[in-house]
C-alpha cells in the first residue's frame, strides 16, 4: 500500500461572503525600529482601529502568530485598553495570516466573540533574523536539525532552493524568468511610499547580485525588516458599521500540506508545492476559479515562491510559470497584477500580513500611493505607472487571492471580494 | 584528525541504530517487516502501514542526486566550507536523503546532473558520530 492516500479535501461546509475585512494598519517598514515587538505590535492595531474607525470596546477577540519573537496578545490588549472575549497567540511565520482569519471565522461563528485584531509584530531585522545568527544558532542540533543544520543548513532560501532548482531541471525555468518577479514587485513598490526598497531594478541587476545560494541570488530574496501589522474581522452583518467598503472573505485555506510534511522532498514530484492541493479548497468554496481573480498576493519570501505559487494555484500550466512572471501578466496594468505593495521583496518582511493588507486597500479603491489626496482622506487615482513615485491603485478590482507560503509543503490561501 | 567544526548531531532513541552502523561505516535503514518498505527518516511506526515491526537492514549505500542547491552563504563551521552543494539523494532502497554533495565542483554547477549516481560515505565527527556524506561517482 502506499502512503500517499490523497485526502478528501471537499469541505462540505463553508462560509462563503460571511465575514470581512473592516480594518488594515501597519507601522513604518525599517531596519532598526528602536522599539519592542510589544509597542510594534500595539501601534499597528491603533493604526487598523483608527482605519475601520473603532474603539476599545469594538474589539474583543486578538490572534497574533510568531516564531517566539513577538509579545503575546494579552498585554497588547491591555496597553490598548481593549478587554477581550477571545485571544491565541500560534507558533507560526508565513501562511499564518490566511490561516488566522479561518480562525477568527471560526470563533465568531462558534459565539466566542465579534470582532477579531489579528497581528503580527516583529524585529525581522534588529532581533530575530531567519538565518542562523544569535539564538537559533545556539540551539543544540536534534530533531529536525538532525537532517538539516548537520548539512549547514540554518534558513528558509538554503532549505528551499533545492526544490526551485529541479522546477529548472524538470521544466526550463531560467532565472531571468525568475528574476522578472523582483523588477515588477520594484516597479510596484516604486510606486508605495512606505517600501523599504522603492527602487526599481532590472534582470541584470538581479543576475549581477551575488549567490546567496544557487539558484537564489541576493535579490531573489526578500527583505529583513521590523514592522508590524494588523487586520480586523468581522460578520458581514456588522461588516458596514466602520468606515471603509468591507472586504468579503469567500473562502480561506490555513496551513494546507503535502503528504510527507515532515520532509515534503519525500514526495515527489518535489517541485510540486502545497498550492496544489489548497486550490481544491479555495476555489471550489468560493464558487470561483483562478480566471476570475483580479489580483493575486502570491507569497515573494523568494522569487521562485511566487511563480510556484501561481502556477500550482492554476494561474497556469504546470511547468508554466517561468513564462507567467516573466510576461507582463503580473505588473499592475498587466491582466492580473501580484503584490502591488512590492511585497517582502521590496516592501518589508510581515510573513505574509501586508500582502492582505494590500488586498483589501486595492478592493477598496482607496491605495495609500503618491496620487493627490482630495481632502476627505481619499485620493484621485491616475493609473500611471510608468514612473516612480506614480499611482499604484489598479483599475477594478473585484476580487483578489492572497496565496501564503510557509515553505514548498505547506501554505495558506484566501479569496476576497469587494463588499 | 582535524577536529570536526561542524554541528554535530546527538543520536536519539528512534535513530540510535542507524548512529551505531555509521560509525563502522555501513549506511543502515529501517525497514517495516510487515509492508517491506524502507522509510527516511527513522521512526517509531512504518509510515506505510502503521506496523511498529520495524527492522534494520545494511543499505546499498547507493543512489541518484535528484536534486541540489549550491549554498555561499553558511553559518558556524560550515561558513568555511562555502561554496558547497547540498542535495536530495534518492536512495536505491526508496525515499530521499539530504545531504552535502562530495566530487562535485561547485564552482561548475552545469556539470552537476540530477539523475547522477552517488555513493555514501562517512566522516568520523567524534567518537559518538560519523556522518553520512554522498559522493558523485
Amino acid at each position: 500500500m502506499s502512503q500517499q492516500v490523497e485526502a478528501d479535501v471537499s469541505t462540505g461546509h463553508y462560509l462563503r461572503d460571511k465575514y470581512a475585512i473592516v480594518g488594515v494598519g501597519e507601522t513604518t517598514y525599517t531596519r532598526g525600529s528602536g522599539r519592542t515587538t510589544r509597542a510594534l505590535g500595539t501601534w499597528a492595531i491603533r493604526n487598523a482601529m483608527q482605519d475601520a474607525g473603532m474603539q476599545p470596546s469594538d474589539i474583543d477577540g486578538m490572534l497574533s502568530y510568531s516564531n517566539n519573537d513577538s509579545t503575546p496578545s494579552p498585554m497588547l490588549a491591555g496597553d490598548l485598553g481593549i478587554r477581550l472575549n477571545f485571544y491565541m497567540d500560534v507558533y507560526g511565520g508565513g501562511s499564518s495570516t490566511e490561516a488566522l482569519i479561518g480562525i477568527a471565522i471560526g470563533v465568531i461563528e462558534a459565539g466566542m466573540c465579534k470582532t477579531v485584531a489579528i497581528f503580527r509584530a516583529m524585529n525581522g531585522f534588529s532581533q530575530v533574523r531567519i538565518g542562523g545568527t544569535g539564538a537559533r544558532a545556539a540551539a543544540p542540533v536534534s530533531g529536525d536539525g538532525l537532517h538539516a543544520r548537520t548539512y549547514g543548513w540554518m534558513s528558509a532560501g538554503q532549505s528551499f532552493s533545492q526544490s526551485f532548482m529541479r522546477h529548472m531541471y524538470d521544466y526550463g525555468t531560467t532565472p531571468e524568468q525568475l528574476a522578472m518577479v523582483k523588477v515588477i514587485h520594484s516597479e510596484h513598490a516604486s510606486n508605495n511610499p512606505k517600501a523599504y526598497y522603492k527602487d526599481r531594478v532590472s534582470v541584470d541587476d538581479v543576475l549581477n547580485s551575488r549567490f546567496i545560494v544557487k539558484p537564489l541570488h541576493l535579490l531573489d530574496c526578500c527583505v529583513e525588516t521590523d514592522n508590524a501589522t494588523c487586520i480586523i474581522i468581522t460578520s458581514a452583518d456588522r461588516a458596514y458599521d466602520w468606515k471603509h467598503t468591507p472586504a468579503r472573505i469567500l473562502s480561506v485555506v490555513g496551513r494546507c500540506c503535502k503528504p510527507r510534511i515532515d520532509m515534503h522532498y519525500q514526495h515527489g514530484p518535489i517541485s510540486t508545492v502545497a498550492g496544489h492541493y489548497a486550490k481544491d479548497i479555495l476555489f471550489p468554496n468560493a464558487g470561483l476559479g483562478p480566471e476570475d481573480i483580479d489580483m493575486t498576493g502570491a507569497y515573494d519570501a523568494f522569487t521562485f515562491t511566487t511563480m510556484l505559487q501561481l502556477e500550482d494555484y492554476g494561474f497556469c500550466a504546470k511547468g508554466e510559470g517561468g513564462q507567467y512572471v516573466s510576461d507582463g501578466t503580473m505588473r499592475l496594468g498587466g491582466r492580473r497584477p501580484n503584490n502591488t505593495s512590492g511585497g517582502h521583496l521590496c516592501e518589508g518582511y510581515t510573513h505574509g500580513m501586508n500582502m492582505v493588507i494590500e488586498n483589501v486597500r486595492q478592493l477598496r479603491g482607496e491605495i495609500d500611493d503618491s496620487c493627490p489626496e482630495t481632502g476627505d482622506g481619499k485620493r484621485t487615482h491616475t493609473y500611471d505607472y510608468s514612473t516612480p513615485g506614480g499611482c499604484r491603485q489598479a483599475k477594478d478590482v473585484n476580487v483578489t487571492a492572497n496565496l501564503g507560503w510557509a515553505m514548498p509543503g505547506t501554505g495558506s490561501a484566501m479569496i476576497m471580494r469587494k463588499g | 584528525m582535524a577536529e570536526y567544526t561542524k554541528p554535530i548531531p546527538e543520536p536519539d532513541p528512534d535513530s540510535a541504530p542507524f548512529w551505531e552502523g555509521a560509525k563502522e561505516g555501513k549506511l543502515m535503514l529501517p525497514r517495516c517487516v510487515k509492508c517491506n518498505r524502507v522509510h527516511w527518516y527513522p521512526r517509531l511506526i512504518c509510515p506505510h502501514c502503521h506496523s511498529m515491526d520495524i527492522e534494520w537492514i545494511e543499505g546499498s549505500g547507493e543512489g541518484w542526486i535528484h536534486t541540489f542547491a549550491v549554498q555561499h552563504r553558511a553559518f558556524g563551521g560550515w561558513a568555511e566550507e562555502t561554496p558547497f552543494v547540498t542535495a536530495y539523494i534518492d536512495l536505491k532502497e526508496g525515499d530521499r536523503m539530504f545531504t552535502v554533495l562530495r566530487g562535485v565542483d561547485p564552482n561548475k554547477p552545469e556539470e552537476i546532473k540530477c539523475g547522477a549516481p552517488v555513493k555514501v560515505e562517512f566522516e568520523k565527527a567524534s567518537d559518538d558520530v560519523s556522518i553520512a556524506f554522498w559522493r558523485a561517482v
